[in-house]
């Protein structure tokens, strides 16, 4: 059975089917074989031993018919009975050579031969017979027709031979019949059951090889909202092979997308690292520029506008520093130090820090909390320094002074699950479109000494919390920064 | 350090450490060792910091810190920039806390971020560089107290 295994299984299939089909080819010929033999033998059975038992028949009836003539001759000397004497004779003839015509056996032939012989012997001395009588020797015509009658049971004999010769022989036809039948009905048997062998391996091979993995496949494409009913298989499985080559087509463009962006990334850490190098090098010299400023405040005696020029170098120095200072603070590595935590307790803490700065501002923080929320998992440090540089924007966006509404509640988010959400919303001016778009891009800002980075930063670390921070604003509305936590995983 | 004056009576060893540690603590004779990439930053801390009677030796680099460490007369404090060239001298700060005797130091950097390193936090005091000198001085002359 091992070559059955390693043929390929369109191989396994062609040979069942070609088996499958010469068995049913071998059926159809064997029936019109067999139907043709028997459409033989009864052509010969009808028209030759049929026609030839028939014959033997007549001619033994005819050679009967014979009898009895003459002695009625005799008796009364009547011509008639010549006459019908004649016609017997007559179809005793035809029949004979009817029988010769259809017989052709040759045992049958010299039955037939020894018949004829006889029966023109026999028929030569009746002949004489009825010389004698017409002549009017009865006395001799008597001896003989008594010798001629026994020359006719002889006749007689040889007629009922060969009939039962053509009985016996249509006796052996109907044998052979018989045998033949036997033989083709074995054979259509076993044609009949190779071809059902054969079918139901085909019925296996296509269940087993096709359609049991055709489902399968189906299943398994299959989303769990459709239902498969039989039948449905191969549509589903055409329709998923559709899906995938798309979603082939999409991954691939996908990856020469991130590949791209791969390639611009490794480009923008390149950048990053120059940058930081960068500011880490012009931090030196602007520290030395400090420090002799501040030497030379301290020594000089400046007119009043030496003093403001003054104050606007210190000043910008300083402003230079805080940028330099900010951006290194950004590009520096930090680990997550996360703890389980409540947003809420990070809120109070960063409000306290900044409640001098509030109050400078003439800016009101109000709290808003749902009962018992849940904590998450988080960098307070962190988290403080988002809350800080939100609450100061906040600040900074309300010249005037205003209140900044701080809410917290649960939720549950896309993509997240179970959230805490945090909502800081300001009455200040709000932002333009335009202004929106940007903001949350690094060195963007609205403030005149910004440096651009808070907003951003705020987005990293929030993203670093697997959370989501979003900004809503609308010119004259105010501005609403929704932050999005995962919750921590119940204990 | 007692080495360095042979084998004579304890008391006249005792007696001669008081006297060095005496001169040291009048802010005489003490030499701080300035160490910084920045020759602008060397020569002005150099002049403040004698203004505030103490004298300096200016090394800006790591090697030239090592040479002034191992010359015959040591500075008796350093005060070093963490970016130093070769690279950060993160390794240079460690061999120097691996000197015996052990040097004094102040680090006094830009380099904030380094506060928390654990060679920096093994440092007798970490000053981040800032236009005024107050905090410098003030923890130069706690540092000497110590010693």
């Amino acid at each position: 059975m091992k070559w059955w295994i390693r043929l390929g299984f369109s191989s396994r299939i062609f040979i069942n089917m070609f088996l499958l089909l010469s068995t049913t080819f071998g059926m159809g010929v064997t029936s019109i074989w067999y139907a043709d033999q028997f459409n033989k033998m009864l052509n010969q059975v009808i028209y030759e031993d049929m026609a030839a038992l028939q014959a033997s028949r007549a001619i033994e009836t005819e050679l009967a018919n014979q009898k009895g003539f003459v002695t009625y001759y005799f008796l009364d000397g009547d011509a008639k009975w010549l006459n019908e004497l004649a016609v017997h004779r007559r179809e005793f003839v035809k029949w004979l050579e009817q029988a010769y015509e259809i017989d052709h056996k040759p045992v049958h032939i010299a039955m037939l031969d020894q018949i004829r012989s006889k029966y023109e012997k026999y028929v030569k001395d009746k002949d004489q017979v009825i010389e004698l009588y017409q002549s009017g020797d009865r006395k001799k015509g008597e001896v003989l027709h008594w010798a001629v009658r026994k020359n006719f049971s002889e006749l007689n004999d040889l007629c009922l031979q060969y009939i039962h010769a053509t009985e016996l022989n249509i006796k052996k036809v109907q044998a052979t019949g018989h045998l033949r039948l036997k033989r083709i009905s074995a054979v259509a048997v076993f044609l009949i059951a190779a071809s059902l062998v054969l079918g139901v391996l085909l019925a296996f091979f296509m269940v087993t090889q096709i359609l049991i993995p055709i489902r399968r496949l189906s299943r398994k494409t299959a989303t769990k909202d459709e239902t498969l009913t039989s039948g449905d298989e191969v549509r589903v499985l055409s329709t998923h092979v559709q899906g995938l080559m798309e979603d082939i087509d999409r991954t691939r463009s996908e990856l020469e997308q991130s590949q791209e962006l791969l390639m611009n990334s490794e480009k923008m850490a390149l950048v990053g690292k120059l940058a930081t190098e960068v500011a880490h090098s012009i931090r030196n010299p602007m520290t030395s520029i400090s420090m002799r400023l501040f030497s030379l405040k301290r020594n000089l005696e400046l007119t009043q506008f030496q003093q403001e020029d003054f104050e606007v170098v210190s000043e910008e120095m300083r402003r230079l520093d805080n940028i330099v200072r900010n951006f290194l603070e950004f590009s520096k590595p930090h680990k997550l130090k996360k703890q389980r935590i409540e947003v809420s307790k990070v809120i109070d803490m960063t409000v306290d820090l900044l409640c001098y700065r509030l109050e400078l501002d003439a800016v009101s923080v109000v709290r808003k909390q749902s009962t018992r929320l849940p904590h998450i998992d988080g960098d307070p440090e962190l988290l403080k320094e988002v809350f800080v540089n939100l609450i100061v924007n906040a600040c900074e966006a309300m010249e005037n002074g205003g209140e900044i509404m701080i809410s917290e509640e649960e939720a549950l988010a896309e993509n997240i699950g179970r959230a805490v959400l945090v909502k800081v919303k300001d009455n200040g001016p709000g932002m333009s479109e335009e202004v929106r778009k940007r903001v949350l891009e690094p060195f963007e800002t609205t403030k005149p000494e910004g440096t651009g980075l808070g907003l951003f930063i705020a987005v990293r670390i929030i993203k670093e919390h697997g959370g989501t921070l979003e900004l809503q604003s609308k010119e004259g509305q105010g501005t609403t920064i929704v932050i999005t936590f995962p919750a921590s995983e119940e204990i | 350090m007692f080495d360095r004056f042979g084998v004579g009576t304890v008391f006249a060893q005792i007696g001669l450490v008081l006297i060095i540690q005496g001169d040291q603590k009048m802010g005489k004779e003490l030499t701080i060792l300035i160490a910084d990439p920045n020759p602008f930053v060397r020569s002005f801390l150099t002049r403040e910091l004698a203004a505030a009677g103490y004298q300096t030796v200016e090394a800006g680099s790591s090697k030239e810190v090592f040479d002034l460490l191992n010359a015959a007369n040591p500075p008796d404090l350093l005060v070093m920039e963490l970016d130093l060239p070769v690279s950060i001298g993160i390794n240079a700060l460690v061999r120097i806390q691996n000197l015996v005797p052990p040097v004094p130091h102040i680090i006094y950097t830009h380099l904030s971020e380094y506060e928390n390193h654990q060679a920096v936090q093994k440092a007798d005091d970490f000053i981040e560089k800032s236009e005024d000198l107050h905090d410098l001085l003030h923890s130069i002359s706690e540092v000497i107290g110590k010693y």
